[in-house]
């Protein structure tokens, strides 16, 4: 009988030390899903400004990183990534009473909280600015993929009307020539014209996401706590001095 | 005697199953347990665009949407690395865009958790679905 127990509780052991191994597949499955308040974190740590000088934004930013103490770790303009990181104080004044009672118990001092590390993470992105139209209709948001789809629809419908159009008064063969130069220089025109719109409409805002985290690190050296920081209080005041900041950078004070 | 065999022996099933999970083989230049293709195969994906730095700004935003920080990028090389914090000792990713032909990008994902090196295709999966969105395109797996 005793038996048969040890045997069952040594099964249950073998479960639980396999089901670490299914787990780690769906936690990291979880953890790369969009949660449902993602959306709700991007609102709070983005901000648009309506500039196009992306690398006014980003200058300006590393100045308010600056400010704030950060030092910068990283930075790639071209994709508009800083990142910055700074090293604080974080004993707290009840960790040191109780680990001071405990000492005076006798009891073997246990580590305490000893300094956090600050880590930032800025990263800035052209987009478009929403027009504003008459008529409150959804603006249609100009891309590469769209143009091309456009030209290549009307390429073949125009080819089609010009050769109709020109049979009647050419030889087919001509007809057939005429038609393909017309609508080849047709397309091009209407190529052209859009990507001048994609163009204007592409660079007229930027937009700024910031993350912060942070490390806190005990006097054993080992890290206690991990978190990203989520106050909405926290992003709002970093950008109002950013929003400063921007203004400073853009007329040159 | 007997008894003793008998609770020993499925102690030491245990002991192996156990020390299947931790790999104590893990060094740097230690393959992983799948092949290398069948792991290129689920780490990748191709999308029909020409577009790198768009591209690139995508995976990053799709980053930040899964509350990654990220640490590093590089435009020539086309890599990004990213962090995640959280439970199991959190998550860091390196994700790299390459030219594949003329027309299309190809997009591989390295993940680990923990100490861990992520190596099951649904992880991976749920990756991309979060890019298809922010890239308005299908994630094609790579032939």
């Amino acid at each position: 009988m005793t038996c048969s127990c040890s045997i069952r509780a040594v099964c249950l052991l073998a479960l639980l030390a396999m089901s670490g191994c299914a787990n780690h597949a769906q936690i990291s499955r979880d953890m790369l899903t969009l949660a449902p308040e993602s959306m709700q974190m991007r609102q709070l740590q983005t901000k648009r400004y309506d500039t196009n000088d992306e690398k006014m934004v980003l200058s300006a930013s590393a100045s308010v990183l600056q400010d704030l103490g950060f030092h910068l770790d990283e930075s790639t303009p071209d994709l508009g990534i800083i990142v910055g990181s700074k090293t604080r104080d974080a004993t707290n004044a009840g960790q040191v009473t109780l680990m001071l009672l405990a000492a005076a118990l006798g009891a073997q001092p246990q580590p305490i909280d000893k300094e956090q590390t600050i880590r930032v993470s800025l990263v800035t992105a052209p987009m478009a600015r929403p027009v504003e139209t008459n008529q409150g209709a959804k603006v249609q948001e100009l891309t590469p993929e769209k143009i091309s789809a456009t030209c290549e629809r009307m390429s073949g419908r125009l080819q089609k009307s010009f050769e109709e159009e020109l049979a009647r008064v050419l030889p087919p063969a001509d007809a057939k020539l005429a038609g393909k130069s017309l609508t080849a220089q047709t397309v091009k025109t209407l190529n052209d014209e859009l990507t001048q719109r994609l163009k204007q409409q592409d660079f007229g805002a930027t937009r700024v996401r910031v993350t912060f985290q942070r490390v806190v690190i005990n006097t054993h050296g080992q890290a206690t706590l991990m978190e990203a920081l989520a106050t909405p209080e926290l992003y709002k005041e970093f950008y109002e001095k950013l929003s400063k900041s921007v203004f400073l950078e853009a007329n040159d004070i | 005697m007997n008894t003793l065999l008998r609770v020993l022996l499925p102690l030491c099933l245990v002991v192996v199953a156990a020390s299947g999970c931790v790999n104590p083989n893990q060094q740097a230049l230690a393959t992983s347990a799948e092949s290398q293709v069948k792991l290129r195969t689920m780490q990748s994906r191709v999308f029909d665009t020409s577009d790198k730095m768009t591209t690139m700004r995508t995976v990053i935003a799709t980053l930040q949407d899964l509350s990654f920080v990220i640490d590093k990028a590089d435009s020539n090389l086309g890599t990004v690395t990213a962090t995640k914090l959280g439970g199991h000792g959190g998550m860091r990713m390196t994700v790299m865009v390459q030219n594949k032909g003329e027309k299309q990008m190809r997009v591989r994902a390295n993940a680990q958790m923990g100490l861990k090196a992520v190596e099951d295709p649904l992880p991976y999966q749920a990756f991309f679905q979060s890019l298809e969105k922010g890239m308005f395109l299908t994630a094609n797996l790579d032939e």
